[in-house]
């Protein structure tokens, strides 16, 4: 029998809006997260947050809305800059060694909607810290929108 | 919504499985993984890297050893400022998504994602690569983007090389292949 490798750690749908998702109590037994978000809210930037900390982070991005493509980079407190749209949203959220204390997180990220826009995200945690938390904020988040969060083995 | 893990979670059937894992202990000029069995349809290479003695780096990738003008690559990248496109062929290696170099800032890593699709097919098939790739800094060059690679060889991929511009991969980088079964 193989050994599991890309596991899932959690799947909820949210039954009510809710301003923010957190995955807790994370274990260290993998190498990678995995995060899956499909689903509707308000318009705006989804942001995120490690271990409930805040201080400055840093993102990298690159997106197209049809017409006209932009690119930025910014250091800044609380990061709200994954652009998101209305509806019909799909966000995958790579964390990349989040377990590792030798480094800082680094995430890579697609935004697909397809009604709207399409990007691409570098984004980085300040913190050497293992990732035991993992908080998406920034907008509404609506009823029915889901998330799933797997763990890969290494 | 507070998510508590473990409420929720299971153990997966083994469809996606790690192959190999790499931890760099110290400054090499190029890391190979090798011996890649061909029993899986597609490969995924999920890598945290850092490179040579420079400020910035660019990391490439070979396959099976192979040199010469034997790929093509196009890519679309976000650098700050703008979002660009590249393409070039016959090439000897892919070209990858600026990282931070060893002497960058400290701690600071990029990271890829690289899909190697049908890498085992030997009826007559090139091989594709894809990748997202990018680090997050500040007040220096910088880059998040996608690439498309084509491997001329009709062999099934059985070693992957990366290595970088300015030749190294440094200490703490990581990069694990895993294998995705067919049905």
């Amino acid at each position: 029998m193989s050994t599991p490798t890309y596991t899932p750690l959690a799947n909820v749908t949210l039954s009510s809006s809710a301003s923010s998702v957190t995955f807790s109590s994370i274990g260290q037994g993998f190498r990678d997260l995995v995060l899956i978000y499909r689903g509707s809210s308000s318009s705006g930037q989804i942001g995120w947050s490690v271990n409930g900390q805040s201080g400055i982070d840093y993102f990298m991005t690159a997106e197209s809305n049809g017409s006209s493509n932009a690119s930025q980079q910014q250091q800044q407190a609380t990061i709200n800059q994954i652009t998101t749209v209305s509806d019909n949203v799909v966000m995958v959220m790579n964390v990349m060694d989040y377990s590792a204390t030798d480094k800082y997180k680094s995430f890579l990220v697609r935004m697909s909607a397809a009604s709207a826009l399409t990007g691409m995200y570098a984004l980085r945690s300040n913190t050497t810290s293992a990732i035991t938390s993992l908080r998406i904020q920034g907008v509404t988040f609506s009823a029915g929108s889901t998330f799933e969060l797997f763990g890969i083995v290494a | 919504m507070l998510i508590p893990i473990g409420f929720f979670g299971g153990g997966a059937s083994g469809s996606y499985e790690l192959i190999q894992t790499t931890l760099v202990s110290s400054m090499s000029t190029t890391v190979t993984l090798s011996s890649i069995p061909n029993t899986y349809k597609h490969l995924q290479i999920r890598a945290t890297l850092r490179g040579g003695p420079a400020t910035n780096d660019r990391p490439w990738i070979q396959f099976n050893g192979l040199a010469g003008q034997n790929y093509a690559e196009h890519s679309m990248y976000g650098n700050g400022s703008a979002v660009y496109s590249s393409g070039a062929g016959n090439q000897d290696k892919i070209s990858q998504i600026l990282i931070p170099g060893d002497n960058g800032t400290a701690l600071v890593f990029g990271a890829f994602i690289i899909d190697v699709l049908d890498y085992g097919n030997t009826s007559g098939k090139y091989k594709i690569i894809r990748s997202l790739g990018g680090s997050a800094r500040w007040n220096t060059s910088n880059e998040v983007g996608l690439v498309s690679g084509l491997v001329k060889t009709t062999s099934a991929i059985n070693s992957v090389t990366i290595g970088s511009v300015n030749g190294g991969i440094a200490a703490g980088s990581r990069i694990s292949i895993y294998g995705i079964k067919g049905a």
